[in-house]
């Protein structure tokens, strides 16, 4: 890379080497696409969004009086199938792992930058088809699909939408063999994989689920579609198919999916943890291991959503043993954070306050995780809020804190400009308390027996219910918030440093925002996390000049 | 650096054996989520075929196992071509190359045109599920069974199962076929313009491994659909 | 990352060879088809298919002298597929195993059911067997 030295001009950077519409749409710099990913995934969290503030409004009182009983099961399909496939599985691994993979690696690109772009037209098409079933009348089987209900009742919109997820889910196996691809065999040289960013082993441990359970749903969701439009008969009870297979090959991918969502915002909160303590991470290899180790378990564990279908008593007696075996590698990882940040320089910056807010979220919805794992409680709460509440404690509670987390992190790498910390820090808090006054009552709901998926409930229930929705309000403030700031700091925000957090990794030894070759000159592999090391004294000092400038001004 | 002049190794890679790697690596992969793919219908036929192992072996005797052997022989037979002309890419030669593509061509559309008088007959037997399908067992195997009238409704209904499985992996697996051709037709270019040496041959070896796969999926489709019922009249 | 550097080229003879196997194991597989080893049926067949197939993976698709990271991308992609038949299986063998008799043991749910619905038709089909 040698070569770039002699032409390189330091005022000329990845993002204003050319502003035409075309270079952006037909851009193979992987760092465009990330951003032609947070563009496309912000459009649909604010869809999802709107559906979820349609379900609480409708939840405030226990009559169906804000939509029809079909009308919110079509709300909440929305909600599910945007949220889950449209916005969480690519949120991390597309954004922020499309930015970060090569920067971490020390390469200039992905392994494949053109199939890295072809990726997003095939995620795109995919989510267009989505909504075009959404405007046509939307689709009311949930966000499972489950057969017969999906195959042999529902409207045909259902076509559009299992042809959607089917188009957006080739769009991750791409990714995920991109990324699998690009860490194996363009990682800088004395990259070794002891020396990995933990970032990386999330998104390699993410890629692998990716690669190897997706084709799965893929399949059969086309054998779903296969039932309707061909008349195959794979799922069908009438010719002694079994819905109940449908159901297993779905969650052999969906339950993994789950780990797709969180494993990369493990990777993240290993970072922010580390760089606002300002210590070596504890127990790396640990850390490293525990990703792939949750990435295959993921795989073992699908049938605890089977327990009240009908499948076998043993069987669901050993995937409730096999699914509690998850929450090892989980704890190691959480007592490691914790670990990290004891005797630690802890900085509370905002990437921090979500890490932490991260670490209790995340507790919670792991530790229901295994109540729920328990087959006679998972009978009792099965298709309750309580079961609503556990699933938003991880994929809110833990992978978007973690996006929102890795995403002011890095925001300052991404665009070489600083967001206002007064309104982040008041935004992150705000999520915090929205995110639990809206769901910690779900809890409850479910335990007292609020089935999920009606839109009208026995009054006793309604206290609880206003509380979820007034916490849901103070939630979609939070999440506003940081659209604004972020918008506006593009703008008009300060100018970022080079490292501005004082932290270790590669990705903050080159410029901010970096020029499209990454790196001007060969790449130093140092360890990420040696948080004594001497090229970091002088960037630390500065920072807290910095701060104790401002200091007496804002006092 | 001089040698990303040369417009065969992409600007992002240092070296040729990277890029080989890379691409190596990467197909394996694709492969890999290929076969979970196929699995998923794998499975389907797994458990179907346990829970319903006499219907399962009366329906596939109704299959024409000569079409499906010949095709069996067809695809191999390709695969072998294919693999000839991954050696022919390697050492560069380039009329080799465009021999060995054609006959892989060739013998991908001799093996669909058979599937299609396979499928053609089923449409004729209304063995094709949906609302016309119809099956009935053959008489001497009501008797060997004793298949009681109950017993003999539930089968033919049964049946369909088989069928539905039989052409959804079918079709997957010539939908493959029907790619693969695409993809083939798509390599004689480069190849007539003599593009593929020792250093760049990734793209015919890449479509090499997935041709082969191919072949391995039909190597298990053909015993596990046509043959598992060949020896009920016995 | 030298570990499959340079390429492997086979002699014509190992293709062909590996070509001859696979047309007689074809051959043999639809033979022995036509006879009855009773629960050996699906052994005989699958194991001479996997022969084949490691046939072709083996010579075909170069795996033989491939590095390690391919070797371990195929033994893993069947170890998952086995996850995944094996898992399922075990649903499907055991539910007659466990689920008691009705017969001798009267589901605590019959004594439940409203009076009204017994005679209304069948719901599910047998889509609860």
């Amino acid at each position: 890379m040698s070569a770039h030295t002699d032409t390189y001009d330091p005022k000329v950077n990845y993002l204003n080497t050319d502003w035409s519409i075309k270079s952006w749409l037909l851009t193979l710099d992987h760092k465009r696409i990330a951003w032609l990913y947070l563009v496309s995934i912000s459009g649909f969290f604010v869809l999802g969004g709107i559906f979820a503030l349609l379900i609480r409004l409708e939840l405030l009182t226990p009559q169906g009086d804000l939509l029809s009983p079909d009308g919110y099961n079509r709300v909440f399909t929305q909600h599910g199938v945007l949220m889950i496939f449209l916005f969480l599985i690519p949120s991390i691994p597309a954004v922020l792992g499309n930015f970060l993979v090569p920067l971490m690696c020390g390469a200039i690109d992905v392994a494949f930058p053109r199939l890295n772009l072809a990726s997003w037209y095939i995620y795109t098409i995919g989510g267009i088809l989505i909504v075009i079933a959404l405007i046509t009348g939307g689709v009311d089987t949930g966000w499972t699909f489950y057969t017969p209900l999906s195959s042999t009742y529902a409207n045909s919109q259902v076509m559009f939408v299992a042809l959607g997820v089917f188009i957006a889910g080739f769009s991750s196996i791409l990714t995920g063999l991109n990324f699998l691809v690009t860490i194996h065999t363009m990682r800088a040289p004395g990259l070794t994989w002891g020396r990995l960013p933990l970032f990386l082993w999330g998104t390699y441990a993410t890629s692998l689920i990716n690669v190897l359970g997706t084709p799965v749903v893929a399949i059969t969701i086309g054998l779903v579609g296969a039932e309707r439009t061909l008349g195959l008969g794979i799922f069908d009870p009438a010719l002694g198919g079994d819905p109940v297979l449908f159901q297993h090959l779905f969650w052999f991918y969906s339950h993994p999916a789950v780990y797709i969502m969180i494993l990369p915002a493990f990777g993240v909160i290993s970072e922010l943890i580390s760089a606002f303590s300002r210590k070596r991470v504890f127990g790396y290899s640990f850390i490293a291991a525990s990703s792939v180790g949750i990435a295959v378990l993921g795989f073992i564990v699908w049938a605890h959503h089977l327990f009240t279908t009908g499948m076998s008593v043993y069987a669901a007696t050993v995937f409730s043993a096999l699914t509690m075996l998850i929450a090892v590698p989980t704890a190691v990882k959480m007592i490691n954070w914790t670990t990290t940040m004891y005797q630690g320089a802890v900085k509370w910056d905002t990437p921090m306050l979500y890490a932490v807010g991260f670490l209790g979220l995340f507790l919670i919805g792991g530790l229901t995780g295994v109540m729920l794992a328990t087959l006679g409680i998972d009978i009792h709460v099965h298709d309750t809020y309580f079961v609503v509440a556990h699933f938003h404690y991880v994929m809110v509670g833990g992978a978007i804190m973690g996006f929102l987390g890795g995403l002011h992190f890095w925001w300052p790498k991404m665009t070489g400009r600083l967001y206002p910390e007064s309104f982040s820090k008041v935004s992150a808090v705000l999520i915090f308390v929205g995110f639990n006054a809206t769901f910690f009552p779900q809890f409850i709901l479910g335990y007292m027996g609020m089935p999920r998926r009606y839109h009208a409930y026995p009054e006793e229930f309604q206290v609880l219910n206003i509380f979820s929705t007034a916490g849901a309000s103070i939630l979609g403030v939070g999440y506003l918030l940081p659209l604004v700031y972020f918008t506006w700091s593009i703008v008009a925000g300060k100018k970022a440093p080079e490292n501005p957090w004082g932290a270790m990794g590669l990705e903050w030894r080159i410029p901010s925002p970096p020029p499209t070759e990454n790196f001007v000159k060969e790449p130093v592999i140092t360890d990420a996390y040696d948080y004594e090391h001497e090229i970091l004294k002088e960037q630390i000092e500065e920072i807290a000049r910095d701060e104790a400038a401002a200091v007496p001004s804002t006092a | 650096m001089s040698t990303h002049a040369d417009s065969a190794l992409a600007h992002h890679f240092e070296s040729f054996e990277q890029q080989r790697t890379a691409a190596s690596l990467g197909m394996w992969l694709f492969l890999a989520q290929e076969l979970m793919f196929f699995g998923g219908l794998f499975t389907c036929y797994l458990i179907y075929r346990s829970l319903n192992s006499l219907d399962f072996a009366i329906a596939s005797s109704e299959l024409d196992i000569t079409l499906g052997g010949i095709n069996t022989a067809v695809l191999i037979t390709s695969s072998l071509t294919m693999a000839l002309g991954v050696k022919a890419a390697q050492l560069a030669k380039k009329n080799q190359l465009i021999g060995y593509l054609l006959a892989t061509i060739l013998l991908a559309c001799c093996f669909l045109v058979i599937k299609y008088f396979e499928y053609a007959a089923k449409f004729e037997h209304h063995t094709v599920p949906g609302q016309h399908f119809e099956f009935h067992v053959p008489p001497d195997l009501i008797e060997k069974f004793e298949l009681g009238p109950e017993r003999l409704v539930q089968m033919e209904k049964r049946a369909e199962i088989f069928f539905s499985v039989y052409f959804a992996m079918t079709g997957l697996h010539g939908l493959h076929v029907l790619i693969g051709i695409g993809i083939a037709i798509w390599l004689l270019f480069p190849a007539s313009r003599g593009k593929f040496n020792m250093d760049y041959h990734a793209p015919v070896e890449n479509f090499g491994l997935y041709w082969h796969f191919v072949d391995l999926v039909w190597i298990f489709l053909f015993p596990l659909l046509y043959l598992l019922g060949r020896n009920i009249h016995a | 990352m030298s570990e499959h550097g340079d390429v492997h080229v086979s002699p014509n003879s190992t293709y062909f060879g590996v070509f001859f196997a696979l047309c007689v194991l074809t051959v043999v597989t639809a033979w022995v088809a036509f006879y009855d080893f009773g629960p050996f049926n699906d052994l005989v067949a699958l194991g001479i298919a996997f022969t084949k197939a490691s046939l072709v993976v083996l010579f075909f698709m170069h795996v033989k002298y491939s590095g390690r990271l391919v070797k371990l991308i195929v033994i893993a992609s069947l170890v998952w597929l086995g996850i995944m038949f094996g898992l399922t299986i075990i649903d499907y063998v055991s539910r007659e195993a466990v689920t008691p008799d009705p017969a001798v043991v009267p589901s605590p749910y019959e004594t439940f059911e409203p009076k009204s619905l017994s005679g209304d038709g069948d719901h599910g089909g047998d889509a609860a067997h």
